[in-house]
This record gives structure tokens, sequence and C-alpha cells, in this order.
């Protein structure tokens, strides 16, 4: 029995100074004491073997119960560059440059701000959590109104929304930049953002993807404007001419509304894989701004008039790099997203 | 919504023969198409005959060996000497006689067109040839019934074609619903058509008996069926018209009513109903007729009384789909003055239904406050035809003329007579005439294209919008267009009518103003650009997580948002921090053999409490920076000492150029999310990151719940840190910190002190670098070695380089300045220099 008192001694000691704590299970004097089991005579192997047991037990205790604390480890020195008595070449250093990949949305979309911002729209980062008032009410949806319908929104106990699109933005955006259009000038605002739906995922939907939205307001703005704005985007962002087309569609916040399609730059309008053989793509929503969301803004919708859009990022992303399941931006899965190098 | 190209010509569309010109047009100045259907190639080879005779197969029981007669349309199929096909049946009730429906070998199964696309051939069935098959309802793609074949009952030519015969040699074109949120007109063909007649230019008209009630309908002499109305809810029922009908014989529908419905893609029930939803397709006004008698039965004294109002506590009412529910307390009910027969506007009673045994009924056509509707239909669940149609705001002005029609059509089609007065029960100004007042300056303006007055009128016209164009611009909508209300209706009007691929493109006028740059934007990006370069992978997680990874965090949940709706609890919370989910990233990589890898997310996170210092209602939006790095078990020997500071040495590169000094973690922060971001480190093996006496954030090595939980290996380790207080830190004016370049050469010098292990390095260095701190000297300090040799003792080594802007130091001075300063520093910590 001593023998066992001497090794729960030593163990407890040693646990003390151990890193890995769990290392003094596979401790040799542990191991010792069980292999001595088969050497004793076999009335008192039982009694022997409960008494190992007990004290593995303590032990597995105090190692969960010291972790509890998150005072598993033996301190060390934070102020130190490395830790004590490491070799000069063993000494932390980073991975090599070659190992990085950036998230293919994210180069996607410092892409596309890139071209926005030069010509002269200020990018403006979308809200993640936002009431009811910025989501619909500023938006010209009352309450109730069936176009609501449209969105599946999440909402948290308290009444908020992580917003459905990045059009949650408007209101605050026109109230924050309308002091430009008494100077007299017009102000365009490009604004990425995370959005949010509560749907079923599959490889062509996910509850979170985002979206770019802009706006541009002034004296005179016309849907000419809009769709010039747009084809000149979409031509630098596909490195050539593209050819625009808006059908009618219904929002709420735009008086008129489009859903917009730009030609399928992969195939000159002939019908590919990529277009579903239309010849053309479905970009996005987009319109005049409606003169209700303006007036909600303390804008003069008499004096200004301006357009809006929002288009998807994954969708892009997709059809550019032949992406077949948009679940796997946001799987954090290594084999996806190293393909993608530090960007391209 | 469905359009039938031979209805809208019907209606008086002139159409060009080119479909893809015309589904162009439609989804360019109507609304995207959905789908479309090509009813008379889905019933390619489909033909009506007659069963001339009908025996059983030898060989099987359940079979039928027919013989049919197509009129001897059909040249390519065998036949009999008497000219007959022979078609093996398998339905119970095929005889001699009837007149059905045969599918050709070679036809497609309309039931599986555009799917399976089953096509049928020329087969053996036990020993009996069968060519094609007889059809059911259910195969024809006309209904649900697969009891048994389609019966024709009507007189139809033999040897027809089956779409030809059903009205079915038609092209269905659907636009998605959503494009008509605001156009309840667009849920009936006369308001499709009324579009597609003005996208094409064409002046349209729409039928007398839509624009005027039919006031000549009167009941007749003989007949007084009595019923009252009482509306308790005006302001959620506008207008309620209601006729009662006797002598009305229900029966089956004739074939053009049904020819209507199966192109719309509705089941035929009786003359009776189906007369009901012909004219909800065709004007979008849902309709509902109640049993006549049941509705007296159920009234006191059985005198039938018709309540309009909302339900009572503990209300039950059976539906028409035979299930019982208890209306929400918000819901419209029509009621007798006993109990509820219908749920308005979402669908009539079981109790009140009209069957083959009804004489008499009550027509209903009325309107329902939209929103009211909308909650019922989505409270219970149940989305039906007229709900879709009730919910978009159909016009009170069309229910008497519907009513009137409708009533025209039975008499016609079921032999009704009208049995009581037209009660209509209205809401005074329940609705009003609107004009807008624009001009031909203002739209060409918005458009940006120049349009003269007479074109906008006649644009609209087309429509029948009632316009008047002198110097303004006077527009008056027609009564079943509510979403004209103001000068951009009237510009989307004009644009669409005319055509938006006719506008001009132009660029709008900008200053040369450089727009603002967005300072957390290119903090983010730069850091992240950095970490990048420094291996790591950048990865996005999502911003829900589960209430179990909040507790492996050791985060209290009642500081995580609760998605009232989450699809699953993997989604519940919203994160208060980025490393949990960008460590239970960790395991599946490593396993996937990504042995030692390094992770990077930036991400937006919300701590309930924290608010917005402006937008007071709503939770500050915490823009966070987080890494981790780690490798497997088999690479620890790789990465040897503690992990920590593999982490800290990224943290390092990512804020190269602030000055950082680190601090054992405090045990409790008052601001929670510090808290929060702390709780998933491990205490001994974590720092607090200080930068201008900020805690900008957290490093270090991870807990063991945590660990357990993710099964992270034990080399893993990460950082957290705030982007607000780094651009804050950034966008302070910057002290110019450059020294002017020292003409004199440089000369270094080791040293190495002996010091009780309890002092850290930091605290050495800094004692070093004050010691050391004289006019006209820099020294630069770097890290040599740190070797512990016993429990109490350390070796600490410097390399240290000495540059004078001054003069050039000789060694005897650097000896002298180093002598003195390690005398100051071994006093200090009671050290030696070794």
């Amino acid at each position: 029995m001593d023998e066992i008192t001497n090794v729960r001694n030593i163990l407890f000691s040693r646990l003390e100074e151990l890193e890995d704590k769990r290392l003094i299970l596979k401790s040799p004097e542990l191991r010792g004491l069980y292999n001595k089991i088969s050497s004793l005579p076999s009335e008192k192997r039982g009694e022997f073997g409960k008494k190992i047991n007990e004290l593995k037990n303590e032990l597995e205790q105090r190692i969960s119960s010291d972790s509890y604390d998150g005072h598993s480890k033996k301190p060390i020195d934070v102020t130190a560059p490395f830790d004590e008595n490491i070799e000069p070449d063993l000494r932390p250093g980073l991975l090599s440059s070659e190992r990085g990949s950036a998230h293919p949305l994210s180069t996607e979309l410092d892409k596309i701000l890139g071209i926005f911002q030069k010509m002269g729209f200020e990018v403006v980062l979308s809200r993640q959590l936002d009431d009811d008032y910025h989501m619909f009410e500023s938006l010209n949806f009352p309450k109730g109104h069936p176009a609501r319908d449209d969105y599946d929104t999440f909402v948290t106990d308290e009444g908020l929304l992580p917003p459905a699109q990045t059009s949650t933005m408007q209101n605050r955006v026109l109230r924050s930049k309308k002091h430009l259009l008494k100077e007299g000038e017009p102000f365009g605002v490009v604004i990425p953002g995370r959005v949010f739906r509560n749907e079923d995922t599959d490889a062509r939907h996910e509850h979170t993807f985002h979206q770019i939205e802009g706006l541009y307001v002034g004296e005179n703005i016309t849907v000419g404007n809009l769709l010039a704005t747009f084809k000149e985007f979409l031509s630098e962002y596909f490195g050539k001419e593209v050819d625009v087309r808006v059908n009618p569609f219904y929002f709420p916040f735009v008086e008129p509304g489009f859903e917009f399609a730009l030609s399928c730059p992969f195939c000159e309008k002939q019908g590919c894989k990529i277009c579903s053989y239309e010849g053309w793509i479905e970009l996005m929503g987009c319109g005049l701004v409606h003169p209700e969301v303006l007036k909600m803004a303390d804008i003069d919708e008499k004096k200004y008039s301006g357009f809006a859009w929002g288009f998807g990022l994954e969708r892009l992303v997709m059809m550019k790099h032949n992406i077949e399941d948009i679940r796997h931006f946001f799987s954090g899965n290594l084999d996806f997203l190293k393909q993608f190098g530090s960007g391209k | 919504m469905k359009i039938s190209v031979n209805w809208l010509k019907e209606l008086g569309v002139n159409l060009p023969e080119d479909r893809k010109e015309l589904m162009r047009k439609i989804s360019s100045q109507l609304g995207a198409i959905e789908s479309t259907a090509d009813l008379e190639e889905k019933y390619f080879g489909a033909y009506i005959v007659k069963v001339t005779q009908c025996q059983k197969h030898k060989d099987a029981d359940k079979l039928k060996v027919c013989l049919i007669d197509d009129d001897g349309k059909n040249q390519d199929v065998s036949r009999n000497s008497d000219g007959y096909i022979q078609v093996v049946c398998g339905a119970d009730n095929v005889e001699k006689g009837q007149t059905v429906v045969w599918l050709k070998p070679g036809a497609v199964v309309p039931s599986t067109y555009k799917k399976e696309n089953f096509k049928l051939d020329v087969r053996e069935i036990r020993g009996e040839t069968s060519n094609g098959m007889i059809a059911s309802e259910r195969e024809l793609d006309l209904g649900s019934d697969h009891s048994g074949i389609l019966v024709v009952d009507e007189d139809i030519q033999i040897g027809s074609p089956f779409a030809e015969s059903f009205g079915l040699d038609d092209f269905i074109i659907e636009v998605e619903n959503k494009m008509f949120t605001n156009r309840p007109d667009c849920f009936g063909m006369l308001g499709l058509a009324r579009e597609v007649s003005g996208i094409y230019g064409q002046k349209f008209q729409s039928p007398d008996w839509f624009l005027v009630s039919d006031d000549s309908k009167q009941p007749t002499a003989d007949s007084n069926l009595k019923f009252e109305v009482e509306n308790e809810i005006p302001e959620l029922v506008p207008r309620f018209t209601m006729v009662a009908l006797d002598n009305i014989k229900v029966g089956p529908s004739p074939l053009w009513l049904k020819s209507y419905l199966i192109r719309m893609g509705q089941k035929s029930v009786n003359n009776v109903v189906d007369l009901t939803n012909y004219l909800m397709f065709l004007t979008g006004q849902p309709l509902h007729a109640f049993d006549y008698d049941k509705v007296a039965k159920l009234s006191s004294e059985h005198e039938a009384r018709i309540i309009i109002r909302r339900p009572k506590q503990g209300e039950e009412l059976m539906l028409l789909d035979g299930k019982t529910i208890e209306p929400h307390s918000e819901a419209i009910l029509i009621c007798t003055d006993e109990k509820p027969i219908a749920l308005a506007g979402v669908m009539g009673g079981k109790e009140t239904e009209v069957d083959e045994n009804t004489t008499r009924i009550l027509l209903e056509v009325a309107n329902f406050d939209l929103y009211s509707i909308r909650r019922t239909s989505m409270k219970h669940g149940i989305f039906t035809e007229a709900v879709t149609r009730f919910s978009k705001g159909q016009s009170p002005e069309q229910c008497d003329k519907v009513s009137k029609y409708a009533v025209e059509l039975l008499c016609q089609e079921a032999g009704a007579n009208i049995a009581s007065d037209f009660i209509d029960v209205s809401r005074e100004h329940a609705w009003q005439e609107n004009e807008v007042k624009t001009d031909s300056k203002f739209i060409s303006l918005r458009l940006g294209h120049e349009f003269a007055g007479e074109e906008i009128t006649s644009l609209l016209g087309n429509v029948e919008f009632s316009c008047q164009s002198n110097e303004n611009l006077s527009v008056k909508p027609p009564f079943w267009r509510k979403d004209i209300n103001i000068a951009e209706d009237v510009v989307e009007e004009v644009g669409r009518l005319f055509g938006y691929e006719k506008l001009s493109l132009s660029l709008p006028k900008r200053s040369l103003k450089p727009p603002i740059c967005n300072g957390l934007y290119e903090l983010e990006k730069s850091l992240k650009v950095k970490m990048i370069s420094g291996g790591a992978s950048e990865v996005y997680s999502y911003n829900f997580l589960h209430g179990n990874l909040l507790d492996a965090a050791s985060q209290p949940k009642e500081y995580a948002y609760h998605i009232r709706n989450a699809i699953s609890p993997e989604l519940q919370y919203m994160r208060v921090s980025l490393l949990p989910g960008l460590l239970s990233k960790v395991h599946a990589n490593i396993k996937r053999g990504h042995e030692s890898l390094a992770l990077v997310e930036t991400g937006t996170v919300h701590v309930k409490g924290v608010n917005d210092k402006i937008e007071n209602n709503l939770p500050e939006e915490l823009p966070r920076l987080a890494f981790v790095f780690s490798a497997s078990d088999g690479l620890a020997k790789k990465y040897p000492g503690a992990p920590f500071y593999y982490a800290k040495k990224y943290l390092e590169f990512a804020l190269a150029g602030f000055e950082i000094s680190y601090q054992i973690p405090k045990d409790e922060y008052e601001y929670i999310p510090s808290r929060l971001a702390l709780a998933p480190f491990d205490k001994n093996r974590s720092a607090s990151v200080m930068i201008s006496e900020t805690n900008v954030g957290f490093v270090g090595e991870f807990n063991d719940n945590i660990s357990k939980k993710l099964k992270l290996p034990g080399l893993c380790a990460g950082f957290e840190i705030g982007l607000n207080p780094i651009a804050k830190l950034l966008s302070a004016d910057i002290q110019a910190s450059y020294k002017p370049l020292s003409k004199f050469p440089s000369s270094h010098q080791d040293i190495s002190f002996a010091i009780k292990s309890s002092v850290s390095y930091g605290e050495l260095e800094a004692a070093l670098a004050k010691s050391l701190d004289r006019k006209s000297l820099a020294v630069n300090i770097e890290p040599l070695d740190i070797y512990r040799k016993d429990h109490e003792t350390k070796h600490i080594s410097f390399k240290l380089n000495f540059t004078d802007s001054e003069k050039t130091l000789t060694t005897e001075e650097v000896n002298e300045i180093l002598e003195e300063a390690s005398k100051t520093v071994c006093e200090k910590f009671k050290a030696t220099r070794l």
C-alpha cells in the first residue's frame, strides 16, 4: 500500500510542473503499478487494483478541475519574445508566404470596390444587426406589407434583424451625405455587407452571403444614368465591353424598379453553361430611389433624385471560378481556400 | 401568374406569331418569366377515341384488351381488319362505348413532360400487343385522379387531337408572382391582356361588364330568397356584396370552362365552383358561393343571416379542405348569427359548401383588408389562390361588376335565377378616384429621354388611363390601378410601356472631389494582406453559432443575441467574439492533412448591453481580427516551446510599427466584450495586448475546456484584436519618429544577466533600455537567448547596437556605458552580469 501512496506523492508534485497535464496518466510510475497487479497473490489483486483506480480517478479529476478554471498550464513569461531554452533556429517564425491565401470573396470584393472608388464612390460598411426601421420602414415597406414576405429575415428575441439586404444602410447614408446636396455636389456610395436569409441551404443557397449595395443621388439623376454607370462598371470589371438590359421589377424602395442583366461576357451572348444558354446574366435589382425613401431621410424629393442597386457577390465569384457549391465559402476548408492563393 | 397566349388573343390582343419575341417583350416590359409550357407539345400524340371492344386479358386478371376507334386519323399505327387499334388497359373502369383519351406510341405521357419524359411504345403485355395507352386524369396532368382512366363525357368528334378539342393548343407563360406585388390587376387575365396590349402599343378595351355595373339585373318576380348582411368591421371589409340565386343545377362543367381551368392549372370541381374560379382567373377578384339552405340552417330560426366579424374566444371552423381551425384573433370571419361559416378571403367553410344537391346559393364578391388577409394566411399557413390575390389589395370597385357578370354566367350555364336584390355593404369613401398631377418634363427628366405630352397620354391611354395633357399632365388611373399615386409611379408606367431598352445612356456628371477613404475597411484589408503574406489563410465563418460553442468558449449566453427563428440549433446565437468560430475550423483542417496552419478572419461581433453610441437602440458593431496558429502533434518537435510565442510572433508582425506591451490579463474586465474575448484563453498562457495604455485584445493559448471540445492539438495559440481601437490609434496625429542617420559608425556588444526567474524579460529589457538612455546615443536592443538554468534562475542575453549621432564611440566608451547600465540593472533585480 505504501507503494501507491509513494507514487501518488510523486505524481501530484510532478503535476504542478507538467505542461500537458494529461501526460501524467501515461507516467511510467502509474503504468508500473498496473503491471505489478499480475505479480501479486490473487487474493490481494482486487484490493490493489481498486486502489490504483482510485488514484487514477483522483488524478483525472484534478486535471479536469484545473482546466475548468483555465489554470491547466504552467505560467509563462508573456513579455518574452520566445520560450526558454530554445535553440535560435527553432524559435517562432512565420510560415512561408506562399502558404497564405486570401478568401476569394475578399479578393473579388476588393476588385469591385476599387473600381467604384475610382469612379468616385465612397465605401461605407453595412451593419450586421439592425432594426425593423432600417430593414423595412425607411425603405417604404409599411408594417404588414406583403413585400416583406420576400425576405425571410432572422430576428432576435429583442426584435433586431440580421439584415436580409444591404439596403438597410440607405437611410443612414442619405442622412449623413445630404449636406453635400446643399453644397451642389452629388454623392455616390458603395456599401458592401453580409446579409442573412432564413432559408434552407443547398449548393445554390446560403443563409449568409454578401451584397454590394450602391446609391448615387444628385439633381436630375435618370434611369439612363443608372444604365450607363453600370455599363461602365461592368466593362471595366470584365475587361471588355458588355451590353446591359433591364426588366421591370417591383421593390418598394425604388420607382421605377428593375432587374438588371448583362450580356454574358463568357460567350458574347452566344449562350454557354455559365449563362444557362440565355446569353444574358441576371445580376441585380436596381432602380431610381423611391421619393418616400428620400423624404424619410429629409431630402427634398422634388429637387433630387438618385439611383440605387444591390447585387450578390457570391454569384459573381462562383461564375468566375466555376465554383459548384456556395457553401464552400463559409466552410473554412483549406482544400478550397488554398486554391485561391494570395488573390487573383 | 400564368398567362395563356390564346386567352390573351381572345381578349383582343394582337400578338406576333413568334413566341420568342413575345417572351422577350413580356420579360423586358412586364416581368421575369419563371417558366413556359407548350401545351400542344405536351399533349402531342393524345387523341379522343372510342372504345369499341373491351375484353379480359387471357393471362392477367387485372388487364383488359381493348380495341379503340380513332376514325382512322393516325397512319403510323397497326390496326386489325376492322381498322381498330389494340390497347391493353389496366383500369377497372374501362368499358365498351366510352369516349376516352388515347396516348399513341411515340407520345410522351403528359404528366412526365419536361420531367422524366416517359415515351410510350408498342409493347407486348403478357402476349398481347398494346399500342400506347388509355390515359387517366393524372397521366394527362389534369388532376390527381388515378383511380381509373379519364372518361370524356362531352360529345367530341372521335379522332380529334385532345389538345385541340379541349382548347389546350395553347402556350402558357408563367411570370413570377413577386413581379406583381403591387399590381393586383395582373392576377387576372384581363389585367395581363391589358398590359401586354400596352407594351405592344395597342389600345386595350376592357369588356363593358367590367367597366360599368349592369343595373338591369333584377330578381325574377317569383323568387324571393331572404337574407341579411351585417358588417361589424367596415375598417377591414371595405366592401361586401351578396346575391341569392335559386334553381341552380350543379353538375359537371362544360368543356370550355374546364379548358380555362386546366390551362390555369386548376382542378375542375363543379360548374358553380368552376365559374367562380374562372372569374377569379379572369379578373383577379376571388368569389365565393355558399349553399343558401345550409347557411339558413346554421342561422337562428333558419333564416339566413350573414355577419362579418372578428372571431370569438374558442370558436372553431371547419374549412373546405376538411381541417378544423381555431381562427386567430385578428382574422375576418363570415358567420351566421350562430357560427362562423368561412375564413374570409382565405378559404370557405365545409358546412356551407356547394355540392351536387345544392339548388340555391349565396354568391359573395367582397373586398378585404390585405394586411389582415396576409396575417391570417401566415398564422394558419394557408396559401390559396384567393389569398394570393386578396393579399395584393384588390380594388373594391370591381366587386359589383364581377358579381353581376358572375350571375349572368351562372344563369346561362347553371340555369340559375336571380332570387334577391344585390346587397352591397360598403364603407363610405372606401375608395376614391385618384388623380396624379405631373408634367412631361418631369417624366422626361427622370427617364433621361425626351417625351412629348401626346406620347405619354397615348402610352397611358392604351392601358385605359384617362389623361389630359396641356401645360401640365393630369393622369387619372383606372379603378383597378391602386399603385399609381405619385408622379414617380407615372414615370415607371411610361418608361415600361415605352420600353427601357429604347432609353439613351449617359453617365452622371460628377465633381473631381476624391471619395472619402474608409479607414476601417482599409485597415482590415492591410492587416489581412500582412497575415496572408505571413502564410495565413483567410477564413469566413458565420455570425451565428451553436450555444454549445459559447459554452465551450466559456462565454455566458446571456451576452449573445439569440435568434428567435433559427433554422437549426447550429445558428441560434450571434457570436460575441471571433475566435470560437475560427477555432472550430482547426481540427477538421488538420485532419484533412494541413498539419500546420495559420488562419485569419476579420468580422463583426455584437455583445448584448453594449450599444451603439449614436444609434442607441442598436448594439455597437465591434469589428475584430482573429488569428490562430496550430500544428498537429506530429509536428511538435518542429515547433518547440510554448505555442503562445508563435501567436505573439504573428501579432507583432501584423501590428509592426506599434509600440506593444503585454500584461498578464486581469481576473475580470469591466468592459464585457473584453471579458468575453478573453474567456476562451488559458489565463496562465495569455496576455492582454496593450498599445498606448489601451487594451486592444488578447493573445495566447486556449483553455482546456475549449481545447477538448474542439479537439484542438496541443500546439495551438492565437489572438483576437479590436479594429476600432487600432483605427483610432492610426487616425491620431502621427508624430514623426524619424531620426537622421548618424555619420559615425555603430558598434555592437553582447550582454548577459543571471536573474531570478520571477523577473520578466520585459521588465529586464525595459530597465536596461532605461539605463542606457543617454543624450545623443541610440541603442538598439535585441534578445539573444533566454536560458532557464534551474528553478530559481534564468540567463538572459541581449545583443546591443550603439550609435552616437555626434562621435565615433570607442570600445572603452561602450564598455563603460555598459558597465554602468548593468550595475543599475543588477542592483534593481539582484542580478549578476555574466
